[in-house]
């Protein structure tokens, strides 16, 4: 990973933290009033406070799975597909701020900010972010060095993977967007079990060694 | 993207693209495929090039084309083909019988 992306990653994440701790510092009457409450309501603005929490784990969680993944020498990725993940981390990032944002500005002023636009705002922004990694992924040059995998194969499983994953992630937008509830959670779950059997498939290509 | 565009507006460079969807393949394989001199090859190649839709890997003295095409770009061959963009592309030798070579 490079510098500046680490950079970037850490100034969001030093960003994230503050304003997680910030928000139930600032709401410290309805966080004193909710653990001390034995009503299911207040018990519910207790949990809403610790929204702002979320992102920061969020981000800490992808950038050390992007991290694992660009650190392997054996392959090592391809300068261009590294980049794809690192965009990718980036944009991830920056949504994770801008969705802490909107939660920090409803609970800083005592509104509650709802499960459903919740849902949908993260499954309209995770279905772009997998259509357009998908797009690039179909363009990722084969990795080199040690135990790099045949490059024809390597080319014809991620023009596969490429596909389905900017599928998935066209039909997961579309349905955040379009989909009663109920519908939208099945969309979310064909397209959770393509995306782990394309992430499985990657990962065999990625360890199937040219000359095996 | 107008890159993109032009490089896919001529059906011989789509065809170059369609043999490589098969398999990476060297200059002189791909050649072998069009009735057209070398240079004129080699052009085709460096608008593909250009276009980011192929990349080249020299090992020794041949030069081996593989297909670099994102979904859209994918999608973008798909549709010129489909719809035929361009002039009629140039017949494959290797399926010209002996000595009808155009």
């Amino acid at each position: 990973m490079t510098r500046q992306t680490q950079f970037v990653l850490a100034v969001l994440l030093m960003e994230l933290l503050s304003v997680a701790v910030a928000i139930p510092l600032m709401r410290w009457d309805a966080v004193s009033a909710g653990l001390a409450a034995t009503s299911l309501v207040r018990r519910v603005t207790l949990v809403q406070l610790v929204e702002t929490v979320w992102p920061p784990l969020g981000l800490i969680l992808v950038w050390v799975a992007g991290s694992r993944r660009l650190a392997s020498t054996t392959p090592r990725l391809a300068d261009n597909h590294r980049g794809y993940t690192e965009a990718a981390l980036l944009a991830a990032g920056f949504f994770l701020l801008a969705m802490q944002g909107w939660f920090a500005s409803h609970l800083g002023h005592g509104r509650a900010t709802g499960f459903e636009p919740v849902a949908r705002m993260a499954a309209i922004f995770a279905g772009l972010l997998m259509a357009t990694q998908g797009n690039f992924t179909a363009k990722a040059s084969p990795p080199t060095g040690e135990r790099a995998p045949d490059p024809a194969s390597w080319g014809r499983v991620m023009r596969r993977c490429g596909w389905a994953q900017s599928l998935a992630g066209l039909a997961v937008a579309i349905g955040a967007v379009a989909l009663p509830p109920a519908p939208m959670a099945f969309v979310f779950l064909a397209a959770w079990l393509l995306a782990m059997g394309y992430l499985l498939t990657q990962r065999r290509a990625l360890h199937r060694p040219a000359t095996a | 993207m107008n890159r993109v565009f032009k490089a896919l507006s001529d059906p011989s460079r789509r065809r170059v693209l369609q043999l490589l969807r098969e398999r990476p393949m060297s200059a002189g394989e791909l050649a072998g495929h069009f009735p057209f001199a070398k240079p004129t090859m080699s052009a085709h190649f460096a608008v593909l090039r250009e276009a980011d839709l192929i990349e080249a890997d020299k090992q020794g003295g041949t030069i081996i084309y593989r297909l670099k095409l994102s979904v859209v770009e994918d999608a973008l061959l798909g549709f010129a083909e489909s719809l035929g963009i361009g002039a009629e592309p140039a017949p494959d030798v290797r399926k010209t019988p002996k000595g009808e070579r155009p």
